[in-house]
């Protein structure tokens, strides 16, 4: 990337100054493609920055370019020196965690393997949630030399109805549990609940069903298990330049040949779609503006391929170029005039096309 | 009535199976798909039901319906008054089924403890409370569970199952054997001796490694897992036979031909990826995927190009054409360049979708639901559907 000073957009700079930052969404709204983005984006801030995933697919590592790897493997990856990606899971959590307790490999194996501990495991689900968060937790409290070994974790959680277990997994099992798990999850709790560390933000797309999910995990999350909160990123903005109804009562006149006409129809009807999108999810999206979150837009990408360059293009949206307002932020927030209240409006929402 | 005419490959699977199963990722519209797939059915005379597993209340959102205690037994049809206001005249009937997790529980196990003493004493077990409530994990049972009840129950033609996000959809299949082995007579007898005899040296016979691994998880977790876990067990025992035996039915019947499965997907990058493995991942449990959605494809807007890719003497032409409040060059410009947006869409998702069909027997088919903006919310949202789905409308 070119090394242009750009600085975050104002809610990021607050959530910037945490150590913990979680991402809860619906599945489908692109909650992968955003923690990556903001781990990116912290990044190039110059935080050294850890992106955790807490699924064994490691898309969010392909999002950065790291290629998959056969092993399973519990070591962060580096994608730049101040990024490194983890892909885990509860399964690889679960052994590690055994290890710490049964440092001798081979009898490790052995229980790994036997049928006690397989049935153990399939009859304590939770125990796999409450160690993957168990594996956060560690991360955060590694040192170098007295220093904090990570400035900034970022942590992509499972689809909104399993990711809340996993939030709901330390206090619930300080509760439920005695003993050793019963210490150290309350320690782990202590962590999550704590404002100066930890912000849980959500993922939405302006879409019917994702807002609605995002109300009832914000309620859950403040209501019930009374998480501290960052902000709330809305992915996949559809950005017309003016009302449906304008582009409705546009007509074509003058000579055209039948082709062009065809062309040019169906080239109105394209951008009539777009702003009723646009108008629709200033609708939908009334009921998040009531939320006490900032709201951090981001545009519809054109380019749809699993790399680098989406979160390149998308961290665009999450900062602005330093030295004062860049043109295309003028001219982007000229040409929406209609365009859903964001908190923070005056950030970038340049359209990443072309 | 369902236009015969034109017979789509959807409809003919709709009209010769017992069970229809959507499975795909997160967010590509299927718990849709799946209300719509199932108020076709109710439309062509059949008495549906549609099963949605997602925590999530999604499917009550789509059909109005308000979250409940699924209690099954007391589930009613859709009232006719809910279609006519749509202008829809089912000659079946749908009834649209939520389970939720916690309430699931409790309700199997309220169906078949067999003394109320039994019944609280499970309810007061923290190891099921944790089961049922805390723990993730556990849902697939309850599907399970509903699905054997509705099947059992005999009063549905057809049944269109909505599952969770794929990794679960494929744990929601593999449930039946999971159970299974979970509730394994040895397993249990493994369980159940520790209350019995009270005392370690109930294992004595067991080998001194498992000994070992239960002791560091006592002192790790003080659960006392073991008799937590045993309790459990015990008083669960009665019913086991009989959530064993009704899973093992349930998971014979998807496995038969009397369940087609239908891959929900859309055609962005990775959720394609995703349904790529699903479809491996079905393949190796032996079952057949019958036919692929993809909801969400931009093709429409390939229906004419420009001759020139040039966008300037585009927008120059488009300006002069152009008749009305948004006759200027600021909006030609815009037209210009989101028209040019959505073609590029379009075509880098039909050539995946093309890539995709290619991985798939050729006898599946690939239906293409396009991009709507008003999501389908009510039941006339459902059936437009149709004219994509099943290429006809009532």
């Amino acid at each position: 990337m070119p090394s242009v000073a750009r600085t975050l957009n104002p809610a990021l700079a607050a959530l910037a100054k945490k150590r913990l930052l979680f991402f809860a969404g619906k599945g489908g709204v692109g909650k992968t493609t955003v923690a990556a983005t903001v781990a990116f984006t912290l990044a190039q801030q110059g935080k050294k920055t850890l992106l955790i995933e807490l699924d064994d697919s490691a898309r969010a590592a392909r999002f950065l370019g790291v290629a998959p790897t056969d092993q399973p493997t519990n070591d962060a990856r580096p994608v730049s020196p101040s990024l490194f990606v983890l892909s885990t899971s509860g399964q690889i959590a679960l052994e590690e965690y055994l290890q710490l307790i049964i440092p001798f490999k081979p009898l490790l194996r052995t229980i790994v393997e036997s049928r006690a501990y397989q049935y153990f495991v399939a009859a304590a689900p939770g125990l796999k949630e409450l160690l993957t968060i168990g594996k956060v937790w560690y991360e955060e409290r590694k040192r170098e030399a007295e220093q904090p070994l990570w400035d900034i974790i970022v942590i992509d959680l499972p689809a909104t109805g399993h990711s809340l277990q996993y939030l709901r997994m330390p206090r619930a099992a300080h509760e439920t549990f005695g003993g050793i798990i019963s210490r150290e999850a309350e320690r782990i709790a202590a962590v999550l609940h704590d404002p100066e560390k930890t912000a849980v933000n959500l993922v939405t797309t302006p879409d019917e069903l994702p807002v609605s999910e995002t109300q009832d995990a914000y309620r859950q999350l403040t209501e019930e298990l009374r998480l501290p909160m960052g902000a709330l990123f809305i992915n996949r903005m559809h950005l017309a330049p003016c009302p449906a109804d304008v582009l409705r009562s546009t007509t074509l006149h003058g000579p055209l040949s039948p082709k062009e006409r065809q062309l040019f129809e169906l080239l109105l009807r394209c951008g009539h779609t777009e702003a009723l999108e646009t108008d629709i999810q200033t609708a939908r999206l009334q009921p998040l503006q009531a939320l006490s979150l900032p709201l951090i837009p981001i545009p519809f990408a054109v380019a749809d391929t699993a790399d680098k360059t989406i979160v390149e293009q998308l961290s665009l949206a999450l900062t602005t170029v330093a030295a004062g307002p860049s043109p295309r932020t003028k001219k982007s927030a000229r040409q929406r005039p209609h365009a859903p209240r964001a908190s923070h409006a005056e950030t970038s929402h340049a359209q990443p096309e072309e | 009535m369902p236009n015969q005419k034109s017979k789509s490959a959807l409809s003919s699977l709709l009209d010769t199976h017992r069970v229809v199963v959507c499975v795909g990722s997160g967010g590509v519209g299927k718990t849709t798909t799946a209300a719509s797939l199932a108020l076709w059915g109710a439309l062509s005379g059949r008495r549906t039901a549609v099963v949605t597993i997602d925590p999530a209340k999604r499917l009550a959102d789509c059909l109005g319906i308000s979250p409940h205690a699924p209690d099954v037994n007391l589930e009613k049809p859709l009232p006719p008054e809910l279609f006519a206001r749509s202008g829809l005249h089912p000659t079946g009937t749908l009834t649209a089924l939520l389970v939720d997790q916690q309430t699931a529980w409790d309700a199997a196990i309220r169906r078949y403890a067999p003394t109320p003493e039994i019944r609280e004493q499970i309810f007061a077990n923290r190891f099921y409370q944790g089961l049922s409530r805390t723990f993730s994990g556990s849902h697939e049972y309850m599907a399970m569970d509903t699905l054997a009840l509705l099947i059992q129950q005999g009063v549905y033609d057809l049944i269109v199952v909505d599952t969770p996000p794929t990794r679960q959809a494929l744990d929601f299949l593999a449930a039946p054997q999971r159970l299974q082995r979970f509730l394994d007579s040895r397993a249990r007898a493994w369980f159940t001796r520790a209350t019995t005899a009270k005392s370690w040296s109930a294992f004595s016979a067991l080998n001194r490694t498992t000994t070992f691994l239960i002791r560091k998880i006592e002192e790790a977790t003080g659960i006392s897992a073991l008799r937590e876990i045993s309790e459990f067990f015990t008083t669960m025992q009665v019913m086991f036979d009989d959530f064993g035996e009704r899973f093992q039915r349930v998971s014979q019947l998807l496995m038969s031909e009397e369940t087609a499965f239908v891959l929900v997907t859309s055609p962005a990058s990775d959720v394609l990826a995703e349904a790529q493995e699903f479809h491996q991942g079905l393949i190796q449990m032996g079952v057949s995927l019958k036919a692929v959605v993809a909801n969400r494809v931009h093709d429409e807007w390939l229906a004419a190009s420009p001759r020139s890719s040039d966008p300037a003497r585009l927008t120059e032409r488009l300006t002069n054409a152009l008749q009305g409040p948004a006759a200027d060059r600021r909006h030609a410009e815009w037209l210009v360049k989101n028209f040019l947006s959505y073609q590029h869409i379009a075509r880098e998702e039909g050539a995946r979708l093309t890539q995709f069909a290619e991985t798939l027997p050729t006898e599946t088919p690939v239906v293409r639901v396009p991009a709507l903006p008003a999501f389908p919310a009510d039941l006339a949202g459902l059936a437009a559907l149709h004219r994509y789905l099943v290429g006809s409308s009532q």
